[in-house]
């Protein structure tokens, strides 16, 4: 398990090389950088003496490749460099708002699971009843709205007119976190009920199960032990698959909260064109969802004995 | 008659294949109004000719928007625009990742490997950062939109394709169509492809809702669709800041969405069901009963849940919000722009460009200040002298102290404007400090060449006396003014006390708490929700939450423009009667009156009126009719009859120029491209945050509308040195003006507040002779906050807010 851990994190180094040079050279070639951006938020006009000084100040005026250059040599060396709007290191300034991501990404997490687990199987195990309807009719429309539609009508519904929640995010405490935390998790569990659901009922179906029942083991004994675990199989499997869209959809959600994490630093400093936070935000994307991909397949291994023993592949 | 037939054919197909047909009949019908949805418009979606913001009813199903625009047309058009992106989005990642995967899988090999990289590189990319980076570098516009998506989306497919690809390689069939003598694109082609298209159609289908919602959300970001096309994504996004007070404009986009992806979404389903040859009909555990029953009582109690969305509010708010809580203690201030993208990372005024923080929330104070209609007056100066050209002499008040306990000396003066010339090169440029003699309370001022400006200069907030002794610390600082800084955090909140040895009277609150709140729907909702008391920086539509009762407002005109460039190079533009004509046919009154709800002022000159050298200026007036004559005249003929004049062959285009970081800016592209259609000219809209590159390239633009700030310095010269003359930066229209030239020396060197004055007003006239800018309106700074405050006064130089004088009703002093 370790070379194989160690295989995957050598594989790291390339993707990572072709990713920040891709992100690198998409902003440059993006047009504006974060000299006019600023001159555009306080509408005053500067002299061009002085948007040069602060470009050649910046690193700005060197040849594109020669500024990757830097920029790599600077990673390297363990520095990331600094913000070009607040001057602070973006490594420190990423570092302390990646919490706050976590966080909500945890949360939401957390959410889809108490949400989808339970609902799924008892959509399962009631199949066709009438809270069976229901589930899938919640399912299906959590599925078919966007999650920013789904924010402002949170916002407005349970900050505004019921105000239950603040308006103003602060990632310190649970009541912040639980408006844009639902917001993901209503998009992600509609997914996930109805397939925990048709892997609870597939696993129903099978002979071990009739088995079992034949043999006079209580139906929730089944239902907790066997049953349960394959259906934490195939959420595990789908909640990798969206660990990358979990992170890049943070950032429409943190936006419409003000929730101060990596996704609006992330979309701030796009559109301010702050190159070293953009950098250091793909970089650090990137590690963590190849990360999070190789603790999933590590889990997987735990989870399933097939897989440990080397038959069946992922 | 005829479908009857084939009733008993239809009930005899299992369930699920007749569930398909039913689903496909939706999403055919689907198409079939979206293919058709410009017949099916009860008006043209562009026309901005109905009362604005009307509610629902027969002749319009959806409303009006705040145009003036018929909703349910646009609707329509959204609709097309979303549904018929979804499918290329969709088409294009099918095919390029099922034709990669398929190669992938036959070949094998180093080409596997380097595609299946590049696969996962799109993978491990967050993608959104992807699409919101590639939409930035290929500018806005629903194509590029589907482009960046595409990007993201392909390598799903291409995995899928590749994995069909390698188990049917080794497959029987394949190995006799390769022993007949196939060659490898037949039997990819032929063979291969037909029998792993299955789980690609599948996912393909289900897919599609998906990225109606992806194009979506990248239009609410502003990233998609550009005005005026009507995507579904944008229009929520332009809109939500009227969710409370006009929902329909918000909740219709909302529902059509809804209803396009809900609508896919269950075709996706269907296929899955009734193809997907990999699934196995679903076990039934439990025998149906009476299921039409249920779904139908299901769907009642989803109904009503909907329904109970829409009840009245429960309780009452405002009752445990923190803010109301110490209210007679600590004032809590939103604002939109203290943070370092408005080049204010903190209260330290030597910092960054602006450095208004520390003015504008009480914590310094400048030697002299701006009156209510921009003349200047002393602050901490006691008066002043004008010695000779050069010289200057101050003096200062006796009674006051830095909140450090200094008292204010001329030496600390002294100290404060030196380290202010050394770290700030716009302070240096415009104060020209040559030396500085510091005795007792009297400063005296040399400068390097005669400047009218000086006392301009020492009343911009980077002239904040602040102890230099006391230093500046973490961003913070020690100055005269009635709050003192306790804690910072650079882009959240700023925290400040009472200034108990404040020199001009006793400030009225322990306590104030600044939150930096960038989004102006959540500056209104927490404004509402009573998390914040005042507030400044909110949306113009949510302005009619607050008329009432409640909260009191405090406005006025500040210099910050919206105005048209003429470009003098562009084959249109540097026609004399061209111009005119736009001057003569942009409705400037309703502008204000309709888009920004009153909240604004129609601007004549450069400078808003009730500025002391604004001076009176003669603009043209709108006038339509007169516009179509001059142009009849002028020889801009509309001649081929599509309802745009040409002249010799050209056609009168507009390339409208602006960008979308003002909430205005838009507002006024789509307004002139309406009332300029009246008159026969074409606006093509080019929004983007490209717009200072490209605005530096004459042949790509011939109007460009901008927000500036024409009087940052309460000084007429800033305007017309920057914008007007052959050594404006800003002049990239290359406007030339003889006379303007001559004026402009003479203005650099006049000392009279007066003759400066006069002296602007007929170099405006000449600017406006000469139509070369077109000046619409001017911002109306509005300042609000609840019932029970008094103080927060909104002043035309934008930078006083946090006075002494804010304090509870009835302790003011």
């Amino acid at each position: 398990m370790g070379t194989y851990a160690l295989k995957r994190i050598l594989q790291l180094i390339p993707i990572l090389l072709a990713i920040t040079f891709l992100s690198f050279a998409m902003m440059r070639l993006a047009g504006s950088d974060a000299v006019m951006q600023k001159m555009e938020n306080t509408g005053v006009t500067l002299s061009q003496e002085a948007m040069d000084a602060a470009r050649k100040e910046l690193g700005l005026d060197q040849p594109f490749l020669t500024q990757y250059a830097r920029w790599l040599g600077g990673v390297l060396r363990g520095d990331m460099g600094k913000s070009y709007l607040s001057g602070e290191e973006v490594f420190s300034v990423f570092l302390s708002k990646l919490p706050a991501t976590l966080l909500l990404a945890a949360c939401s997490v957390f959410l889809t699971i108490c949400i989808s687990v339970p609902l799924g199987i008892l959509g399962a195990v009631k199949q066709n009843s009438f809270a069976d309807q229901i589930v899938r009719w919640l399912s299906f429309l959590g599925n078919s709205l966007p999650n920013f539609f789904v924010a402002l009508l949170l916002m407005y519904f349970f900050a505004l007119r019921w105000p239950l929640f603040p308006v103003i995010s602060r990632q310190t405490d649970l009541q912040s976190v639980a408006l844009p935390a639902f917001t993901l998790a209503i998009a992600m569990s509609s997914k996930y009920i109805r397939q925990v659901r048709a892997a609870v009922l597939d696993e129903l179906g099978k002979s071990y199960v009739t088995g079992a029942r034949a043999r006079g083991v209580a139906f929730h004994a089944i239902l907790l032990k066997s049953v349960l675990r394959c259906a934490l199989v195939t959420l595990l499997t789908l909640l990798t698959l969206s660990i990358g869209s979990l992170l890049g959809g943070t950032a429409v959600v943190e936006s419409i909260f003000l929730w101060d994490g990596v996704g609006k630093l992330a979309a701030d400093a796009i559109q301010m064109r702050d190159y070293p936070m953009i950098q250091a935000y793909v970089m650090w994307m990137a590690i963590l969802y190849v990360g999070i991909n190789l603790i999933t397949d590590l889990c997987y291994r735990l989870l399933d004995p097939r897989i440990r023993l080397g038959r069946g592949a992922v | 008659m005829k479908l009857s037939r084939f009733l008993p054919a239809i009930k005899a197909l299992p369930a699920p294949k007749r569930r398909l047909l039913l689903c496909a009949a939706l999403a055919v019908l689907l198409l079939a109004v979206v293919a058709f949805a410009e017949f099916l418009c009860p008006y043209d979606p562009a026309a901005q000719i109905f009362p604005t913001l009307e509610s629902p009813s027969l002749a319009h199903p959806a409303g009006t928007d705040r145009y003036g625009r018929d909703l349910f047309s646009r609707l329509l058009m959204g609709l097309q625009t979303s549904v018929f992106s979804a499918l290329a989005l969709v088409g294009i990642v099918v095919i390029l990742g099922t034709a990669l995967g398929m190669l992938c899988g036959y070949r094998g090999g180093r080409l596997d490997g380097i595609i299946m990289r590049l696969a996962d590189l799109c993978l491990a990319f967050p993608g959104l950062v992807l699409a919101l980076a590639a939409a930035a570098l290929l500018g806005g516009g629903v194509r590029n939109g589907v482009l960046a998506l595409a990007l993201v989306n392909w390598p799903k497919y291409a995995r899928i394709a590749r994995s069909q690809t390698l188990a049917l390689k080794n497959t029987d069939y394949v190995a006799a169509a390769r022993l007949a003598g196939d060659n490898a694109r037949e039997l990819l082609l032929r063979h291969i492809l037909p029998n792993a298209l299955g789980p690609i159609l599948v996912t393909a289908t289900l897919d599609i809702g998906a990225m109606v919602m992806e194009l979506a959300a990248l239009s609410f970001l502003g990233l998609g669709a550009q005005p005026p096309t009507a995507e579904l994504g944008s229009m929520i996004s332009e809109n939500r800041s009227m969710m409370q007070t006009y929902p329909w404009v918000v909740m219709g986009p909302g529902l059509a969405i809804f209803l396009a992806v809900a609508v896919f979404n269950l075709l996706g389903e269907a296929v899955r069901d009734a193809l997907d040859p990999g699934k196995k009909e679903e076990p039934i555990r439990q025998k149906k009963k009476s299921g039409k029953k249920k779904k139908a009582l299901a769907l009642l109690l989803g109904a009503c849940c909907l329904l109970g969305i829409f009840l009245p509010p429960l309780g009452e708010k405002k009752g445990n919000s923190p803010a109301a809580q110490d209210a007679k203690t600590t004032f809590v201030l939103g604002d939109t722009t203290f943070n370092s993208e408005n080049e204010e990372p903190d209260v330290n005024p030597h910092n960054a460009y602006s450095g208004w923080a520390c003015i504008r929330y009480g914590i310094g104070e400048t030697l002299f200040r701006y009156s209510e209609t921009m003349e200047l007056e002393p602050w901490l100066a006691a008066g002043w002298e004008q010695i000779d050209a050069l010289t200057w002499q101050i003096t200062l008040r006796e009674d006051i102290s830095f909140s450090s306990g200094r008292p204010l000396t001329g030496e600390s003066v002294k100290e404060c404007l030196e380290h202010l010339v050394q770290v700030h090169p716009r302070a240096a440029g415009d104060l020209m400090l040559d030396t500085i003699t510091a005795q007792g309370q009297t400063v005296t001022i040399r400068t390097t060449s005669p400047n009218p400006t000086l006392l301009h200069g020492l009343s911009d907030p980077y002239s904040c006396i602040i102890d230099m002794e006391e230093g500046i610390k973490e961003g913070m600082v020690s100055g005269t003014g009635p709050y003192i800084p306790v804690s910072l955090v650079s882009g959240q909140e700023l925290r400040l006390m009472r200034n108990e040895q404040y020199w001009n009277g006793q400030p009225g609150f322990e306590k104030i708490t600044v939150l930096t709140i960038t989004d102006g729907d959540t500056l209104t909702m927490a404004l509402q929700s009573g998390e914040i008391d005042g507030a400044y920086g909110l949306p113009y539509v949510s302005y009619p939450l607050f008329e009432q009762g409640d909260y009191t407002f405090s406005s006025c005109a500040t210099s910050r423009a919206f105005l048209l460039h003429m470009n003098f190079e562009s084959p249109v533009t540097s026609d004399k009667a061209v111009r005119q004509a736009i001057a003569m046919g942009i409705d400037k009154d309703r502008f204000v009156q309709d888009l920004l709800g009153g909240h604004g002022y129609p601007a004549g000159g450069a400078f808003p009126q009730g500025f002391a050298f604004s001076g009176k200026v003669t603009a043209k007036e709108y006038d339509p009719e007169g516009a179509k004559k001059l142009l009849t005249e002028n020889g801009w003929i509309d001649q081929n009859g599509d309802g745009i004049r040409e002249k010799d062959g050209q056609p009168l285009t507009l390339r409208w120029l602006t960008y979308s970081s003002r909430q205005e800016l838009p507002l006024l592209a789509e307004s002139a491209q309406a009332s300029l259609k009246e008159l026969g000219i074409q606006v093509e809209i080019i929004s983007t945050a490209d717009h200072n590159t490209i605005r530096q390239d004459p042949t790509a633009w011939d109007v460009y509308a901008s927000a500036m700030v024409t009087a940052p310095t309460g000084d007429p010269a800033y305007f017309f040195a920057t914008h007007c003359l052959d050594s404006s930066v800003a002049n990239n229209g290359h406007y030339h003006n003889d006379a303007l030239e001559e004026l402009a020396a003479q203005l650099f060197r006049t000392f009279d507040d007066d003759q400066r004055a006069q002296l602007s007003q007929q170099m405006q006239q000449i600017l406006l002779d000469d139509d070369a800018f077109v000046f619409c309106s001017h911002l109306q700074m509005s300042l609000v906050c609840r019932k029970g405050i008094t103080g927060l006064t909104a002043h035309p130089c934008d930078f006083y807010e946090i006075t002494a004088a804010l304090a509870p009703t009835g302790e003011t002093k």
